[in-house]
């Protein structure tokens, strides 16, 4: 679809809408609750460990370019930056995107310093390897069997260097906590790692961790979304049983003459 | 001196045993870290890192900015190069706060786009996964259909529709999953997470095995039988 | 004369190329001049503008017919936007390089550890980047030879066999994985080895045997396979997509109006 149909415009303004006012409602101060996410309690411990070992942490905020998803990572990653900043302990991140490095730059910077510790913050932690998958996850697995850190945090986009990347991490002994919206890596982050953030826990994290209001508000406002979706799946459903392709013709890319033409199949062009 | 370079034959004998000796010193990385693999690494890294310079260059910068400025006259594409100057900013400190200028634009620029990003991606989606009739469904009077295809369709689409909302269900995050009934279909979404993940790994597996296989071919065929041995290709 | 958006020729051309830089580097000294208090808004001004363009382009109605069918009066300005902010992003190059000059450069001078290894990087670099910029201008048959050995004796077989080293990880992954501790890594073990034996020609004949029509085609492995991928993979990453799609418009939505936090964003400027 290159260009909004008035179904599209609609939920897509209705979706927003109720994404928005979540945030707006959180932000007064509305109570919220967020159910336990597993991988991300496991955070501290994480940390806690490479603390105690005396070993670095290693994070990669994926193959993606300075889109929403890397910076969903980055903003995971710095989290844990300002957790491991209380510890004054160092946190690798090799990059892969020369745009990420003066954002990554700044925001681990800034997680230094709500940690209470800017001056453990090295620019040199922060590498840019390659725009190569494949040299990014060569140059990664040779930090990673040199430095061995005790703990790797890897969110954000990864392809097949996801396994190569994991693996060496097990090899070190490293506790692995991964998250990616890749669902085509998630089985390999699955076999490789000890927690995994799957699909949409990944956009939940920075909400979980931080517990900020506008943050907690976003996420009610994407369960509040994600029903609506579901009842109009299930509406459907329904009324494709029964013969009407209502919601299929909604959901299709070409906007229909009359109202009441989206309540009847298309059939020869009548 | 370097005349050797421009016959094609002894080219590719050169390349061929580099190959080789690239493709084993990456692979003693299987065994343990070691001086042939850091080696290797370092190298893949700067030529990887030439391959960006040049890609950039003559695949963005020359044909969509310094051509059509210098060539075709188009000088208002010299404003791209102030603008490109704001990302440098962040090695002034009283001035890094304009490289926001940059990022900010980008980070618009990306998000603007998720709303034709999330029509294209999940309206079809949605539209496939509403086309699941419980009712009278095509298979039946398709041809090759038997007695039991509309039944079986039938099964097939319910199942198809307590996949989706149990996997759904799993990802809801505002509220307590207490109650049985939505305890159940969590974890029922989550065991055919695990199915479905599996299913994904075992495909996954053999794409992976033929790369390697392809590896071995250019070893054994390639370097070992035609280049080492003489053998005819 | 001419207009002054038109393309210009010759001496006329550098003078307004110089002179657009020139206008370039005065923007920039007016923006520094900002104040405090304002520049997170000129920040969000910007964000907000840089999606408005996308945005309205997509939700903007199209003609339904004549020259403009299918278009906006946007549209026809997506490709040099595209090509404005491609190009913009390849300027952010110099970003990484430095990161990476600067590292390698001062190992290489202080005579670090290892500082041999920081020798090659960027001896590769050069290696690497000058014959394949060079052989754009001089097609002399020795660079030619010369970037050959680089592609296809350093960085192809590098990538490729970086590639194909997943294969052992698989394994390796696979055999930790499925010492089944769990119901959930046996569901994932035994999903997997369906998917396997119904790919290949070994596992298919094991069950050959079974008619394939009507049920008992279902209990033929490669059917089976078939099964699982298009009626419990397809509806799970379905439901896995629709997640990830309405967090992803989230995620947009509170960067365009600025109002993502954390770190990065709640830093004073």
């Amino acid at each position: 679809m290159k260009h909004a149909t008035w179904p599209a415009r609609i939920i897509l303004l209705v979706l927003s809408g109720i994404i928005l006012y979540a945030i707006l409602s959180a932000r007064r101060g509305k109570k919220l609750y967020l159910r336990r996410i597993p991988g991300l309690n496991a955070i501290e411990e994480a940390v806690g460990r490479a603390v105690e070992m005396g070993r670095p942490i290693l994070g990669s905020i994926g193959l993606g370019d300075v889109d929403v998803i890397t910076l969903q990572a980055l903003a995971i990653i710095s989290s844990v930056a300002t957790t491991a900043a209380r510890f004054a302990h160092r946190i690798v991140l090799p990059l892969r995107n020369a745009a990420q490095v003066p954002i990554a730059e700044e925001a681990l910077r800034a997680a230094y310093t709500a940690g209470g510790r800017p001056d453990v913050f090295n620019e040199q932690d922060l590498p840019f390897l390659s725009g190569e998958q494949f040299a990014y996850a060569a140059g990664v697995a040779g930090i990673i069997q040199r430095e061995r850190p005790a703990a790797t945090f890897l969110f954000g986009t990864f392809y097949a260097e996801a396994l190569i990347i994991a693996e060496n991490a097990n090899q070190v002994g490293a506790i692995q906590i991964a998250g990616t919206p890749s669902t085509t890596q998630v089985p390999f982050f699955i076999a490789a790692c000890d927690y995994v953030l799957i699909g949409d826990e990944y956009y939940a994290a920075t909400a979980y961790i931080t517990r900020q209001p506008t943050l907690l508000g976003s996420l009610i406002g994407q369960d509040i979304g994600k029903m609506l979706l579901l009842g109009m799946i299930i509406l459907g459903v329904v009324l494709v049983t029964f013969g009407s392709p209502f919601i299929a013709n909604i959901f299709g890319d070409k906007d229909l003459e009359t109202f009441a033409a989206y309540f009847r199949a298309a059939t020869g062009g009548k | 001196m370097f005349d050797f370079l421009s016959n094609d034959a002894t080219v590719r004998v050169i390349y061929i045993w580099c190959a080789a000796l690239c493709t084993l010193g990456i692979y003693s990385i299987l065994y343990k870290e070691n001086k042939v693999y850091r080696f290797l690494e370092h190298l893949f890294l700067g030529l990887a890192t030439g391959y960006t310079i040049s890609q950039t260059w003559t695949t963005i910068l020359k044909p969509q900015w310094w051509e059509p400025m210098t060539n075709d006259g188009q000088w208002w594409w010299a404003l791209a190069l102030p603008a490109g100057l704001l990302f440098y900013m962040v090695f002034f400190p009283r001035h890094a706060w304009m490289s926001r200028l940059i990022f900010g634009f980008f980070f618009g620029a990306a998000a603007g786009r998720t709303f034709q990003a999330f029509a294209a991606t999940y309206f079809p989606l949605v539209k496939s996964a509403v086309n699941i009739p419980l009712m009278n469904p095509p298979e039946a009077s398709m041809p090759g259909a038997y007695w039991l295809t509309g039944t079986s369709a039938i099964l097939n689409n319910l199942l198809f529709l307590a996949i989706v909302i149990s996997v759904m269900v799993y990802f809801f995050f505002s509220f307590e999953q207490r109650h049985p009934a939505i305890r159940m279909t969590s974890r029922f979404g989550r065991y055919t997470l695990m199915f479905a993940f599996g299913a994904i790994f075992g495909s996954t597996i053999m794409a992976r095995m033929s790369l390697l296989i392809g590896r071995m071919f250019f070893l054994i065929h390639d370097w070992f039988q035609v280049t080492v041995l003489g053998m005819k290709g | 004369m001419g207009g002054f958006f038109v393309p210009k020729q010759g001496a006329e051309l550098w003078a307004y190329i110089i002179g657009a830089f020139v206008v370039g580097l005065g923007i920039l000294y007016a923006l520094s001049l900002t104040p405090k208090s304002l520049r997170k808004t000129l920040i969000a001004g910007i964000t907000f503008l840089g999606g408005l363009f996308f945005a309205l382009e997509f939700f903007w109605p199209v003609d339904t017919a004549g020259p403009m069918a299918g278009k906006n009066f946007l549209t026809a300005y997506i490709k040099p936007v595209s090509s404005v902010t491609t190009i913009l992003g390849a300027f952010a190059l110099g970003l990484g390089l430095y990161s990476m000059v600067s590292i390698h450069g001062r190992a290489v001078a202080k005579r670090r550890e290892n500082w041999g290894f920081s020798a090659v990087l960027l001896g590769a670099i050069l290696a690497m980047a000058i014959p394949a910029i060079w052989k754009e201008y001089d097609k002399s048959p020795q660079i030619a030879g010369f970037y050959r050995i680089m592609y296809d004796g350093g960085f192809n077989p590098l990538n490729a066999t970086m590639f194909s080293i997943v294969a052992f990880y698989i394994v390796s992954a696979a055999y930790r994985a499925f010492r089944i501790r769990t119901v959930e890594a046996g569901i994932l073990l035994m999903s997997a080895v369906i998917i396997m034996i119904g790919q290949v020609t070994l596992g298919q004949l094991l069950t050959a045997w079974i008619p394939n029509e009507n049920f008992s085609s279902n209990f033929r492995v490669e059917n089976l396979s078939n099964w699982i991928l298009t009626r419990v993979n397809s509806p799970a990453q379905l439901a896995i997509s629709l997640g990830i799609g309405v967090g992803t418009l989230a995620t947009a939505l509170r960067l365009w109006l600025s109002l993502e936090r954390g770190a990065f964003f709640d830093e004073e400027l």
